[in-house]
């Protein structure tokens, strides 16, 4: 019984509680309540069945419609409201011309030439007087409607002659002075008040059935395709990226010194951008480039780096779907460290075989500002001591061949010059020629193993 | 007592012609510690007419070497100085820079003379190695070093003989 007895206060608790929160509104009685911006049905159209795309080609004949070159649009202007409607400066054709607002591939607003004006006057102007209307500039009737066809929309906008992209197309009306109304919940347009405070209501056209708020126009050359360029820093041995460094690319080639095209002012650059932290170009605008020469000029500090990229690269694709990736790259010497070459140890071997025994010590190097050190060689069978006096050269083929240059005396005689072949291996190898100061060879060990001890080249 | 003096005489005797090779390299070990060994050695040139002007000596592969002195006059490989980077490993090659005997004014090794000042730290206990000995005249000799007999391996040798001298001139004497 007590279970029935809770049971039914708790459903009467929830009910309770509900009827207080509608009570506050924190539920909506009718939550499909919905106002009308205004009575005016305002639309655009991209007039070309066939071009659902909206796609056009940059390359075609302005003058042969056939070659989906021209770009038609409409704009229709609809009073749906059932009432007068008081605008304050009034629809013309102009108005719905300057209705339009359209962005290039690039985000920039394009302006209509100033003479646009002067193309439309099928429509009552407003009148005014000190900056304001005397009277309503027009009143459109409860089955107003008006339209504007733009046969080529590039007849106002030329750029989209030159620059391929998407387009983005919106219209807007200002200065409607409409009526306010609401749709009911059995989704009636009822009409509220002629509210004078709706002078600078804005109409925003919609997009053919769709109702999209913009319309996308897309001009493609044949063949194009995006830049996709990475900065890098090379130095022989690293590749790191360059962050922060400013790039143009310019169509065609160059032949000038970069530096010159990068600072000249009549030289308008296809695309501008900086390299980010992974060294990619971000581009100002990311616009497609029709298949062409094209240079990238990039500026480190005060190094300028120029890379061409032309037809024959890959990358271009139909219709602009390609993607063109290079990469630039600042070489960088690495700094000339001066290597220390050291070669010493002792060892012996028999040049002749037999038992006369050649022993040899050195230690010489590259550390100092000019090659320095000992080498000293015997050869027992002749009882030769040849003892340098001074080392001019020593030098490496390999990081295990050396070879030692200089002077010296035999038997503490003379003035000889020598050169000695090392090599630093498994064994150890060693040859030497002895010359006399006239230049004839006094004596002579071909490169052979040693028989004992140790020689190294040490390369620092 | 004409046995034992005749046994003494033959002993000597064989002795004397089994010490004279051409030359001859003694040494006196001692022990640095940390494993390692110096050897002193002296060399004899045992020729009547002949100078010695180098001395190899050879050592086990694995042995480090490090020349600590040399005789006035002579040089060597390795060099006299601490041990390289990397060390040198079985043999010293030593050699006389001024040729002929010192009574002439070189700093060979002169006919019947010695010549100690050839010490070397080693690596290892090597007692005993080959040599090599350069003469100026003949052709090079081989050898192996020896210790230097200590004095009282000479008394205890010596006075084995005294007394077995002894000994035997009280038999003699006992048999009269």
């Amino acid at each position: 019984m007590n279970r029935k007895f809770y049971a039914r206060f708790e459903i009467r608790s929830f009910l309770i509680t509900l009827l207080f929160l509608f009570g506050i509104g924190v539920v909506p009685w009718n939550s499909t309540h919905a106002q009308e911006a205004s009575g005016l049905n305002f639309k655009m159209y991209g007039s070309d069945p066939n071009n659902t795309q909206n796609a056009y080609t940059l390359e075609s004949d302005p003058k042969d419609p056939d070659k989906n070159y021209v770009i038609k649009l409409i704009l229709v202007l609809k009073n749906i409201s059932g009432q007068q409607i008081y605008t304050k400066s009034g629809f013309s054709n102009v108005e719905l011309l300057r209705a339009l607002k359209i962005t290039d591939p690039c985000g920039n607003p394009l302006e209509l030439p100033p003479d646009a004006e002067n193309l439309a006057l099928d429509a009552p102007m407003p009148r005014f007087k000190g900056g304001r209307a005397l009277v309503p500039a027009e009143i459109l009737g409860a089955n107003f409607v008006r339209s504007l066809t733009i046969d080529d929309l590039r007849q106002w906008f030329p750029v989209m002659y030159e620059l391929p992209g998407e387009y983005k197309i919106a219209a807007q009306l200002k200065g409607a002075r409409f009526f306010v109304t609401e749709v009911d919940s059995r989704g009636v347009l009822q009409a509220v008040a002629n509210h004078r405070s709706n002078w600078f209501g804005i109409i925003e056209a919609k997009v053919g059935l769709d109702a999209k708020p913009q319309l996308s126009i897309l001009i493609l050359p044949v063949s194009g395709g995006r830049l996709k360029i990475r900065l890098e820093k090379e130095d022989g041995q690293t590749t790191q990226p360059l962050f922060g460094v400013p790039v143009k690319a310019i169509a065609g080639s160059i032949t000038e010194d970069p530096a010159n095209v990068w600072e000249a002012t009549d030289i308008e650059p296809v695309l501008t951008g900086t390299s980010g932290i992974s060294g990619e170009v971000k581009w100002e605008c990311n616009k497609c480039l029709p298949q062409g020469t094209y240079t990238i000029l990039a500026k480190q500090q005060d190094k300028y780096q120029t890379l061409e990229v032309t037809e024959s690269n890959s990358g271009w694709g139909e219709k602009c779907s390609g993607l063109i990736e290079q990469t630039v790259a600042f070489v960088e010497e690495p700094p000339v460290v001066e290597k220390i070459i050291k070669v010493s140890g002792s060892a012996y071997n028999y040049p002749e075989g037999g038992r006369y025994l050649a022993s040899y010590s050195m230690d010489v190097s590259t550390a100092g500002s000019s090659p320095a050190g000992l080498l000293r060689y015997s050869y027992t069978k002749t009882r030769m001591i040849f003892a340098s006096t001074e080392i001019t050269e020593v030098s490496i083929s390999d990081e295990n061949s050396a070879s030692i240059k200089g002077k010296g005396t035999v038997n503490r005689v003379g003035n000889y010059t020598f050169e000695a072949f090392v090599f630093d291996g498994s064994p150890d190898q060693f040859g030497i020629t002895i010359k006399t100061p006239q230049g004839d060879i006094y004596y002579s060990a071909e490169p052979m193993n040693i028989s004992g001890g140790n020689l190294q080249i040490t390369i620092e | 007592m004409i046995i034992t003096i005749y046994l003494l005489c033959f002993i000597l005797c064989s002795g004397l012609v089994w010490a004279i090779p051409m030359a001859d390299v003694r040494y006196i070990e001692q022990e640095l510690g940390s494993g390692k060994f110096q050897y002193d050695y002296i060399v004899s040139n045992n020729t009547p007419d002949d100078d010695i002007w180098a001395v190899f000596f050879s050592y086990d592969i694995s042995v480090e070497v490090e020349v600590f002195s040399l005789p006035d006059g002579w040089i060597s490989d390795p060099p006299i100085g601490p041990p390289t980077d990397p060390p040198i490993t079985g043999f010293v090659f030593t050699q006389s820079l001024i040729m002929g005997a010192p009574s002439i004014g070189g700093t060979d090794i002169g006919p019947g003379m010695s010549l100690e000042g050839f010490s070397f730290i080693l690596s290892d206990q090597v007692g005993n190695t080959d040599f090599a000995a350069y003469f100026s005249l003949s052709e090079p000799i081989d050898g192996v070093t020896a210790p230097v007999p200590e004095p009282a391996t000479i008394i205890l040798l010596s006075s084995g003989i005294l007394g077995m001298g002894v000994m035997g001139r009280k038999k003699m004497r006992k048999k009269k």
